[in-house]
């Protein structure tokens, strides 16, 4: 878009020279035409573009929505003026001599999809429209606006996404296990990146302010990106450096409210009294030379929380290296460092003393606190090389190294050893060739190697200390007139012990049929597994709670079918609505989650059902007003069944709705965003043996409020979360925030 | 003099129209529906609250130890001792760890003939299986029971706002089956 803006203003530039070029020549036998361009609603629109068509004469309006264009020779001309989001007008006009021609256009605003629409989580770049899954899209501006901290905070704003606690549920996939083995793959820039330990969703690894947007696959990827991808995908794209050097700094500080409750606040002190957070970002990016530039990332965050023994600080860096080897070729390297400590708080004293953390007392020196003080840090390094090798043929190659430190704080708050903790790797990488033999025809074919090693105070001496991965996969697309057919199938096999191997086959087909220029049909069937981490599957601890290894682990499965249909209503030329809405049905095998068994005396991670989710999705986006005035809504409808107990599966909400409006009027923006989630018709869970009133849930129904203005390049803007304060459980035990406000002020230089 | 250009409209097509009516529909329409949900979630409720204050009882248990002193073992033997009521009649040493259906008293003190121990704020309603329950080994499930409450049949009752007063004897040497054998 920028590339493009450029090269409109340069040729704007040019005409505007060559028309002054020409005044020299065509004397004095010329006219001028000036003018203003507004919106119908009388807005000055800076920026238009105002031509007289069949000639080189035009000019862009300025910032109070003026233009001059000048000297002209005599004659009749037709004037056009075009905006983006705007419906371009043209005019007859005729030019005098020596006199000015005023013309003002009003343009009415069209609605038009302002959503990124170009996809990249089924490894190859696709408009939304074409892909056979149901995809959504956060943009950086969505996050920017939002203040939104981490990964998981963006996530909220995603229909059929909801987090229990910290574990991301796609449609259902997941529920609450423990935070352990996501059923969501992460990838960023195309790599997988869970943690190496227990398969986690590292939510803080990737600097929200560089991140160029945020794809949410639901459904099974495992055709795609192998293991881990059993509900859905996570794809983080990160930005590239700009054109011209940019520093862009934001700080923002605030507090949490009061728990509206006097029983709990009179139990927790500082409870009483409003909570801080705050933090402050800083992002440098520029061009090294006409083939190289960067970014670099420096963010510190604190949150005091709402809860007791729950604080957090966290200081991250981040940077992003491109080299343009020659023009068909690049080189990115992406890197970073997070270091947080935290409390962290992980079950409540019961839900009259619901803002302090609980404990386990199991008699003599045996007990168990619920809260955790960790010491983590992150390393991260992905190198990427693309080429195009030819008009039909790119060939990609990415590494990864992901490390993980995590180190129990003592009494103190001292780091105790990593021998205490937790040390993990995660390295390796893959190689993807694309081939487009003819129009409509393309190939991908690859594959890829990946190893973890961890070292885990949790798993016992003997334990295997890495889980190595290989993988094949590929893809075909045929495009034959309207239908659009994609195979696809990727092979799997891990080293799970010495001799000892675990292989998935992994298909997936699906195919768009485009039902004229508007609106796509798509039908898709997947398949996904995810298998146990080394953690699940070798865990020994008698630390806390009592848990035993389960090397005898299978892996999760999942088969999933979807129809759907993805529309962009033609209203004259232009949009008015995006509509998706598609109807699923997913199947699951042999889920993992930890069982206390009674003959082990013991918890241990257990295959333990067989569950069916079926559901529809509803989402609908539409900007109003171009720039001006957006809203957009999700509805989900989850039916989740455990089919070996007939009840229904335990954490999932039946209706899921989220819904936000924005509104801009000048240098004043606001917005709402809503989020509503009926309570779990189940809450099943051991956690309810030893956790005080583990067993309760609720509904969700929180509203999210900003309202900020921009001057002079510096933009303020006032979050409130939460604003109804409503009261919620995040998951069984862990109150969610209440009502908390920010003022968050911003400046691009 | 400037020639100016009228900056007429041109007559509305059907799809103008469409649009127009549109943009009037969103804001008319979905903007209020968007307020008036969230005026209407306002005034509902403020969510999850904490429960009422549940009815509690008092008890008090009077415990003998029987054949003191012969019969108490050396301290170092004794990991915990408590008294332990429990809601529900257990099958297996790992049923204690159900923790939220039992209520313990703090430890028991050793070596003695005679002990009363008082349990305040204790939830009100039946509980089937009580006892003095003893830690015998470091490990998590080595409890057995060394004596349980038999007045009432064995099941204790505390009603609200009541003192639930108890005898029992534990024996170190001869504690009762466990599992309990099961009643018929």
């Amino acid at each position: 878009m920028n590339i493009r803006k450029t090269w409109r203003k340069f040729a704007v530039c040019l005409c505007v020279s060559w028309a002054l070029a020409g005044t020299n020549a065509a004397g004095a036998q010329d006219g001028a035409v000036a003018g203003r361009v507004t919106s119908t609603t009388g807005d000055p629109l800076p920026g238009a573009n105002v031509v007289l068509l069949d000639t080189t004469y035009g000019d862009a309006t300025s910032e109070n929505g003026t233009y001059r264009i000048g000297p002209v020779p005599i004659g009749s001309y037709r004037i056009q003026a075009s905006s983006v989001g705007f419906a371009t007008e043209i005019r007859q006009i005729d030019v005098v001599a020596d006199e000015t021609v005023y013309v003002d256009f009003f343009l009415e605003p069209i609605a038009v999809e302002s959503r990124e629409i170009v996809v990249t989580t089924t490894r190859r770049t696709a408009d939304a429209g074409d892909i056979a899954a149901s995809v959504s899209v956060l943009t950086a501006d969505d996050l920017v606006v939002r203040n939104v901290l981490a990964l998981d905070d963006a996530l909220q704003y995603v229909p059929g996404v909801q987090l229990t606690g910290n574990e991301v549920n796609i449609r259902g996939s997941s529920g609450f296990s423990y935070n352990t083995g996501s059923r969501v793959l992460l990838l960023v820039d195309g790599m997988p990146m869970l943690s190496p330990d227990a398969e986690r969703i590292p939510f803080d690894l990737i600097p929200v302010h560089q991140i160029e947007r945020i794809e949410v696959l639901k459904g099974p990827g495992s055709a795609l990106y192998g293991g881990g991808a059993l509900g859905g995908i996570i794809h983080v794209i990160t930005k590239t450096y700009p054109a011209k050097p940019e520093t862009f700094v934001e700080a923002y500080g605030g507090a949490y409210q009061p728990a509206h409750h006097d029983i709990w606040r009179r139990q927790w002190k500082d409870g009483e009294n409003p909570r801080p957070l705050g933090g402050i970002a800083i992002n440098h990016a520029r061009p090294l030379s006409p083939n190289t530039g960067f970014w670099t990332n420096l963010t510190y965050r604190y949150d005091a929380s709402h809860l007791n023994m729950n604080s957090s600080r966290s200081l991250q860096g981040f940077s992003k290296f491109t080299w343009r080897t020659s023009p068909d070729s690049h080189v990115n390297i992406l890197a970073g460092v997070n270091r947080k400590t935290s409390d962290t708080f992980i079950y409540w004293n019961g839900a009259r003393d619901a803002l302090n953390p609980g404990s386990t007392n199991l008699g003599g020196s045996i007990s168990s606190s619920g809260t955790s003080d960790n010491l983590t840090q992150h390393a991260s390094l992905l190198p990427a090389y693309t080429n195009a090798l030819s008009a039909s043929t790119l060939l990609q190659a990415k590494a990864r190294l992901f490390g993980i430190f995590i180190q129990p704080l003592d009494d103190d708050k001292n780091p105790k050893p990593l021998s205490k903790g937790t040390i993990g790797f995660r390295y390796g990488g893959e190689v993807q060739l694309d081939y487009e033999p003819a129009p409509g025809r393309y190939i991908i074919a690859g594959f890829s190697g990946d190893a973890n090693l961890t070292n885990s105070s949790f798993t016992g001496a003997d334990a295997p200390r890495s889980q190595p991965e290989v993988a094949a996969f590929t893809q075909w697309e045929e495009e034959i007139g309207r239908v659009k057919i994609t195979g696809g199938l990727r092979f799997d096999t891990y080293r799970i012990r010495q001799g000892e191997t675990l292989s998935k086959l992994s298909p997936r087909t699906s195919a768009t049929i485009s039902m004229g220029p508007s609106w796509t049909v798509r039908l898709a069937y997947g398949e996904g597994f995810r298998a146990p981490s080394v953690l699940e599957r070798f865990v020994e601890s008698s630390d806390h709670l009592p848990i035993v290894s389960n090397p005898d682990l299978k892996p999760e499965t999942s088969r999933s079918y979807e129809v759907g249909v993805r529309g962009q209503p033609l209203f004259g030329d232009a949009p008015l609505f995006t509509i998706d809405a598609a109807l699923f049905l997913s199947q699951y095998r042999e889920l993992i989650e930890p069982k206390f068994t009674p003959e082990e005396r013991a918890f241990r991670f257990t295959n333990f059902t067989r569950a069916r989710i079926r559901g529809g999705e509803l989402e609908l986006r539409a900007d109003i007003l171009p720039g001006r005035a957006s809203l957009h809504t999700g509805y989900t409808y989850l039916d989740a069944k455990d089919l070996e107990t007939e009840e229904s599966l335990a954490f999932r909400s039946t209706h899921l709705l989220k819904a936000g409006a924005t509104l801009t009027v000048g240098p004043l923006e606001s917005g709402v965003d809503l989020r509503l989630a009926s309570a779990p018709e189940r809450v099943a869970s051991d956690f309810a043996r030893f956790i005080r009133d583990a067993e309760l849930s609720s509904p969700i129904q929180v509203m999210d409020v900003r309202i900020g203005a921009s001057w002079r390049g510096i933009r303020a803007t006032l979050h409130i979360r939460n604003a109804l304060n409503y009261h919620y459980l995040s998951r069984p035990a862990l109150l969610g925030s209440p009502r908390h406000a920010f003022l968050q002020i911003s400046t691009r230089m | 003099m400037p020639a100016l250009l009228c900056p007429c409209i041109p007559p509305a097509s059907f799809s103008t129209v469409l649009r127009r009516t549109f943009f009037l529909a969103c804001p008319i329409i979905l903007l209020p529906a968007v307020l008036t949900l969230a005026v209407f979630l306002a005034a509902c409720d403020l969510g999850f609250a904490p429960p009422d204050d549940p009815p509690t009882g008092t008890l008090v248990v009077g415990i003998t130890y029987e054949n003191y002193p012969e019969t108490w073992p050396p301290t170092e033997e004794i990991y915990e001792l408590l008294f332990v009521a429990l809601r529900f009649v257990p099958k297996d040493t790992a049923d204690f760890l159900q923790l939220n259906r039992l209520i313990f008293s703090e430890r028991l003190q050793f070596h003695v003939e005679q002990q009363t121990v008082t349990l305040d704020s204790v939830g009100t309603g039946l509980y089937p299986y009580a006892g003095v329950a003893h830690k015998y080994s470091p490990d998590l499930f080595a409890w057995r029971p060394i004596g349980l409450v038999e007045e009432g049949g064995g099941v204790i009752v505390i009603s609200p706002g009541q003192t639930t007063r108890i005898s029992m004897s534990a024996d170190f040497l001869n504690p009762p089956p466990f599992p309990p054998p099961e009643t018929p």
